[in-house]
């Protein structure tokens, strides 16, 4: 008997030790997912068809991405970091997320009416950026206008999908470090998004 | 432990509450009784006393009455809609109802304000400010423009600073071969080059020389960076140097 309870208590100790909460998190620190699950809507062949928005809209929507720049849906390629507006787009003179301020946003910031949503496309950031991205939603946040930071490699079809639900949607986004692991290349990687309808 | 103790009771007396559970249940089900509740004392008393006062009772209830059977045939029920004309007469001529549920197209995204609250911009307004001051700066310099549109210098200032009207400029992207990051130019707090290609040839020059320039540097930090790195950098590198070459040839 002495060895069971001596056995069991054991066990309980180890348990205790290793509580999920005492172990470290996998992915502590990075806050976002890139691959989403978006369950199965595919019901068949031939009973479902893809709808790209991209290609049915006649408004302006960005197709791809690469280190140098972004592409739109109706095939003109822009150079460096943009500011895109529903069906307008501008450079934006800045370098990376340390070039962010209130200054380099007061265009969005000082805009009428106030924007619905504004995105922040930011290409790579380490672990110590986070007080600087929290500072920047606070910031954006005192004008009182909902702010997205995110990967610029999500911020596209963010951008995308809230402009076709007819949003007053902003983006600035900075075009990647490197596409793929790749730094030097300009590798484009579709930015399409659309909806699957049943038939 | 007596946390323990209590998870492994419930445990094994769950398995034994839950033992050949779908046999037993099948075996219910087979047999097919049905034992209704029993009434209350209250209700079964007055029953009781029903049938000893008026023995034929039940029989009575549970006889089908023709007569009012019958009598749901003959009812009928109609119903006229009221005259349109009323209707209309009742709509609110200054609050017309929508005829169509479109909704219209508008050219920026959004309504266009009747009036603008001083030191902020419409975006129609935001891209003629842009506009006006890349075509001329000396017109349209930053003081007059802060005037006309009822800004502070200082907005106006960074609005011109960090946002730029795009040129188009036509195949020079996929001519030119570079394959370096055009933000490393912006980068730069030493010579900000705003990428305007208005003017060609001689913007295109100076854009592709800086491109040169800082190429090589973004070379030299990949070759810091990692010996991987280095590796496909420098394989680019000598691949971007043969595109140049033979361009200029």
């Amino acid at each position: 008997m002495g060895t069971l309870r001596y056995c069991f208590n054991a066990a309980v100790a180890l348990s205790k030790s290793c509580h999920r909460s005492s172990l470290p998190r996998k992915n502590f620190g990075q806050r976002f997912n890139f691959v989403r699950n978006y369950g199965s809507t595919y019901e068949g062949d031939g009973k479902t068809h893809a709808v790209l928005l991209n290609d049915e809209t006649d408004s302006l929507m960005i197709s791809s991405y690469s280190t140098v720049g972004f592409t739109l849906n109706n095939g003109i390629t822009l150079v460096g970091p943009i500011a895109i507006f529903p069906n307008c787009v501008l450079s934006w003179n800045v370098g990376d997320l340390h070039h962010i301020n209130e200054e380099s946003l007061s265009l969005f910031l000082k805009i009428e009416p106030k924007l619905d949503i504004l995105i922040l496309g930011i290409p790579e950031y380490k672990k110590r950026d986070r007080k600087v991205l929290l500072g920047l939603a606070n910031l954006i946040r005192e004008y009182k206008i909902p702010v997205e930071i995110m990967p610029v490699e999500i911020a596209g079809p963010t951008f995308n999908f809230l402009h076709a639900e007819r949003r007053f949607v902003a983006a600035g986004m900075i075009p990647p470090i490197d596409v793929d692991g790749d730094s030097a290349t300009a590798m484009e990687s579709p930015w399409k998004v659309g909806y699957v309808e049943g038939k | 432990m007596g946390n323990a103790a209590g998870a492994l009771g419930r445990f094994v007396t769950k398995k034994a509450r839950r033992f050949n559970v779908e046999s037993r249940t099948e075996r219910y089900l087979e047999k097919n009784v049905k034992n209704p509740a029993p009434k209350p004392a209250a209700t079964q008393r007055e029953i009781e006393q029903l049938q000893r006062e008026m023995p034929d009772l039940m029989q009575k209830i549970n006889k089908r009455n023709e007569e009012l059977l019958t009598r749901l045939k003959k009812v009928y029920v109609s119903s006229e809609d009221p005259p349109l004309d009323k209707i209309e007469a009742d709509a609110n001529p200054n609050r017309p109802l929508p005829l169509q549920r479109k909704t219209e197209y508008l050219e920026y995204g959004y309504v266009e304000p009747e009036s603008v609250t001083p030191g902020r911009l419409t975006l129609k307004q935001a891209l003629q400010l842009l506009s006006k001051y890349q075509l001329d700066k000396e017109k349209d310099s930053i003081k007059s423009l802060a005037l006309q549109y009822n800004l502070s210098e200082k907005d106006v200032g960074n609005l011109v600073d960090y946002f730029k009207v795009y040129t188009l400029v036509e195949n020079t992207v996929q001519q030119s071969g570079y394959d370096v990051n055009p933000y490393t130019i912006l980068n730069d707090p030493n010579d900000k080059i705003p990428i305007n290609l208005m003017n060609l040839p001689e913007e295109t020059k100076k854009f592709q020389a800086a491109v040169q320039k800082f190429s090589d540097a973004a070379t030299e930090r990949s070759l810091g960076t990692s010996e991987n790195n280095s590796k496909n950098s420098s394989q680019d590198k000598n691949s971007s140097q043969d595109k140049n070459s033979s361009k200029n040839n």
